[in-house]
């Protein structure tokens, strides 16, 4: 059943698809937001510790539905298997308005300058499809700040000289108070001649844009804010877009397809609706922001005369060089308590190995961990410890308040194999192919991984950890929830998908707008990275719109 | 309800008949949990299921075994351990619900440990001694079990769970039937009840120590 068209309909209602929507609907553009999940009040799933979107033990909070939406994994020996959104290895990310943005720890990093240009600063590396970004630091950095003005960011990051040149401040102070991680942390990087500071963070510290500070509980990552202090674009953007009286948010919408005609142009998006009946949706612009692993599989499931093999997908780049992050760092136990029970936990970090290490390819920020619940904290007694028994309660009570974790994302070399594509045999709830992943994680990315543990290790010693263990690089491709890549931005049709305005080379009406087009995914958490360059493309867009070139 | 608390889900987490609210929340059940498994686990097992009402996926002998089974990955010591602290509950609800297609492989494996347990000892695995429990499980977690009592299911494939779950039932959740009166959160000394409405405007805590 065909509905009246409208300007533009965007696929994804998470950190990509909520800027674009607010930032297209204010320029006066009709817009319809479909997202695929529900929109949750925070006070749905009430701080579960073993149901959230960071210990999914018996599920996750906020989507995807356990089970309509299998996915299928395949490991490093060739063996694939299907997996559930409540497995890591499904590279799960929320799936409901604001997407990952209502759980996240909502960490706000800009990339830096060399994260656009890796290719350039490290040269070719054997086994890798490392390029640099067709744009730079300059171009986004007014839209980090708009991102880090409008969405709310606190923090201070004055002390970091390794970061791009900035116009402006972050917009709220750091939160007070401190806690103990802070004091012991801090002073112990500064005696080994590290540059520490205030880890920037899209939660209050101070009321802003009529939303509360943050009340420092210790149920933060992977939960929803009850308070509102944690922004994401359900709680700034998307109201903002809805209050233009021009945009339709519609709720448990799953994408079929982009509609493409004889001429090679978007005529819109067929979709599930919430009744599971098949609908279409005409649109003269389609933006889709579905996340790096959704994004792709609707790319490759818009098969048509033009693009049998998927739209944009002409040289085989749609779903490949997916990358997330290989978290690597180190635990350190104390004598002293090290527990407050101050959330959100991440408050201090430095960026000294980012670049620069001779031999090394890359590196990434480290900062110490958010709260460790009770159940989260299980796994974590060093290598020896018995893992059940008088000896592993005995490890929980005398360390649950004795010790400091310190990690940080590498920045992940892309490759070729590392990869989602459609499954041929699985299909979802509504009869679509499911995504297959597989692929590893490269080797020199696992080198420099490992090196930024022993960093963390050699900090937490610095502190007085009394005995430590260096939490090393693990195996196979990553994505999970800084997945990336896969729709990667350039200049070349060949070797990319979409160019620099985040325009699908060969078909004029369809953009990508979200972390797929990354070229490489920088050594920080990518969601302000995103929600710049939604800002950038999606201003790109509305001055196309309104030359006319874009009107079908 | 207290401000900022979270309403309770039918059925889950509420107060049984019989039991005091106003009990001192901080006050730790000091029994002498060191005699032997078999009468501790026994009374647990029931005491977990109410007034020996009936479990939802399990058996009143698989709950025995159980019980005993899950106080050896947490045992009882001057804290409660995993059956007290509702373990047993917590795990019966799961295999009742969102873990019931893993209810078949829960009741074999259970069963290999009543089977090694006889074998070993004469007796199902919750009347034999603490430490031959101990040794017994060691042996499953290895896969050095004796073959023939485990040809249902991959032992250590059940040990996994039972470790996980035995931990998800003690330090999990207090909502899902386990960490009962959240006794782990108590004996970890994280703040309880949860503060759950706390303002910014708390005041700072005691100064950091000084790193050495």
């Amino acid at each position: 059943m065909a509905l009246s068209r409208v300007n533009v309909v965007i696929v994804g209602a998470g950190a990509g698809g909520g800027v674009a929507a607010c930032q297209l609907a204010e320029a006066g553009l009709s817009v319809v937001l479909l997202e695929k999940g529900r929109w949750h009040s925070p006070f749905d799933e009430r701080k579960d510790d073993l149901v959230n979107q960071r210990n999914s033990s018996l599920g996750v909070a906020y989507g995807p539905d356990e089970e309509k939406n299998p996915r299928v994994f395949v490991d490093l020996s060739g063996r694939a298997r299907i997996v559930r959104p409540r497995q890591g290895e499904y590279s799960p990310n929320a799936s409901c308005v604001g997407g990952g943005t209502v759980s996240y720890g909502a960490q706000a990093w800009r990339f830096m300058p060399q994260d656009f240009r890796m290719r350039s600063t490290y040269g070719e590396v054997e086994g890798s499809t490392l390029e640099d970004w067709p744009i730079g630091y300059d171009d986004l950095e007014p839209w980090y700040e708009k991102a880090e003005y409008e969405i709310g960011v606190s923090g201070d990051v004055s002390a970091n000289p390794f970061g791009g040149p900035r116009r402006k401040p972050l917009p709220m102070p750091p939160m007070e108070p401190k806690s103990i991680e802070y004091g012991i942390l801090k002073p112990a990087a500064l005696r080994l001649g590290l540059h520490p500071f205030d880890t920037p963070l899209l939660i209050n510290s101070v009321p802003y844009s009529g939303r509360s500070a943050c009340m420092r509980i210790r149920w933060c990552v992977g939960f929803a804010c009850e308070t509102g202090a944690k922004n994401g674009t359900h709680n700034t953007v998307i109201p903002r877009a809805l209050a233009t009286g021009s945009c339709e948010l519609r709720t448990r919408s799953v994408a079929k397809e982009v509609m493409v005609d004889d001429r090679g142009r978007a005529t819109g998006v067929a979709y599930f609706d919430e009744k599971d009946r098949l609908r279409e949706q005409p649109a003269d612009v389609v933006v889709v922001s579905g996340g790096a692993t959704e994004s792709a599989r609707l790319l490759l499931m818009s098969k048509s005369r033009l693009f049998p093999e998927g739209l944009g997908n002409r040289h085989d780049w749609v779903g490949r060089n997916m990358t997330g992050h290989t978290y690597t760092g180190a635990v350190g136990f104390f004598e002293q308590e090290t527990y407050d029970d101050i959330g959100p936990g991440v408050c201090i970090s430095v960026c000294d190995y980012n670049h620069g290490t001779p031999g090394i390819v890359g590196g990434g920020m480290l900062a110490n961990e958010f709260i460790r619940l009770p159940i989260q904290f299980v796994g974590s007694a060093p290598p020896g410890t018995p893992r059940w028994g008088k000896a592993h309660k005995d490890f929980m009570r005398r360390c649950y308040r004795r010790n400091i974790m310190i990690q940080g994302p590498t920045h992940d070399l892309p490759t070729w194999d590392g990869r989602v594509q459609l499954d041929p045999e699985v299909k979802d709830h509504w009869g679509l192919p499911v995504l297959r992943i597989s692929g590893d994680n490269h080797e020199q990315t696992r080198i420099t991984a490992n090196l930024q543990a022993e960093r963390a290790e050699a900090w937490l010693k610095e502190a007085g950890a009394v005995l430590t263990y260096q939490r090393r690089a693990g195996r196979g491709v990553t994505g999970h929830q800084h997945q990336s890549g896969t729709c990667r931005m350039g200049r070349d049709p060949k070797t990319s998908v979409v160019d620099p305005s985040c325009r699908i080379h060969d078909v004029p009406n369809v953009f990508v707008m979200d972390a797929s087009v990354h070229v490489t995914n920088g050594g920080f958490n990518p969601v302000l990275t995103i929600f710049a360059n939604a800002y950038r493309a999606s201003e790109l867009l509305a001055k196309a719109w309104k030359g006319g070139g874009l009107k079908g | 309800m207290r401000p900022g608390e979270d309403a309770m889900r039918p059925g889950e987490d509420a107060m049984r008949p019989g039991e005091d609210a106003m009990d001192d929340p901080y006050a730790v059940d000091r029994r002498d949990f060191l005699k032997t498994g078999a009468t501790v686990a026994a009374a647990t097992a029931v005491a977990c299921g109410g007034s020996g009402g009936p479990w939802r996926a399990l058996t009143e002998g698989e709950a025995r075994t159980l019980a005993a089974a899950c106080d050896q990955i947490v045992p009882p010591d001057d804290a409660p351990g995993a059956a007290e602290a509702g373990a047993v509950v917590f795990i019966d609800r799961q295999l009742a619900t969102r873990e019931k297609d893993q209810l078949e492989l829960w009741r074999r494996g259970l069963r290999g440990l009543d089977a090694t347990a006889r074998r070993r000892h004469g007796a199902a695995f919750a009347e034999i001694g603490f430490e031959d429990q101990t040794a017994l499980l060691r042996d499953v977690e290895t896969g050095e079990a004796f073959a023939a009592d485990w040809n249902e299911v991959e032992p250590a494939a059940f040990f996994g769970r039972l470790v996980s779950f035995t931990m998800m039932g003690f330090y999990g959740d207090p909502r899902h039937g386990g960490n009962r009166e959240r006794v782990a959160w108590r004996m970890l000394g994280v703040p309880d009840p949860p503060v759950r409405g706390r303002l910014h405007e708390t005041p700072p805590p005691p100064s950091p120590a000084k790193a050495g």
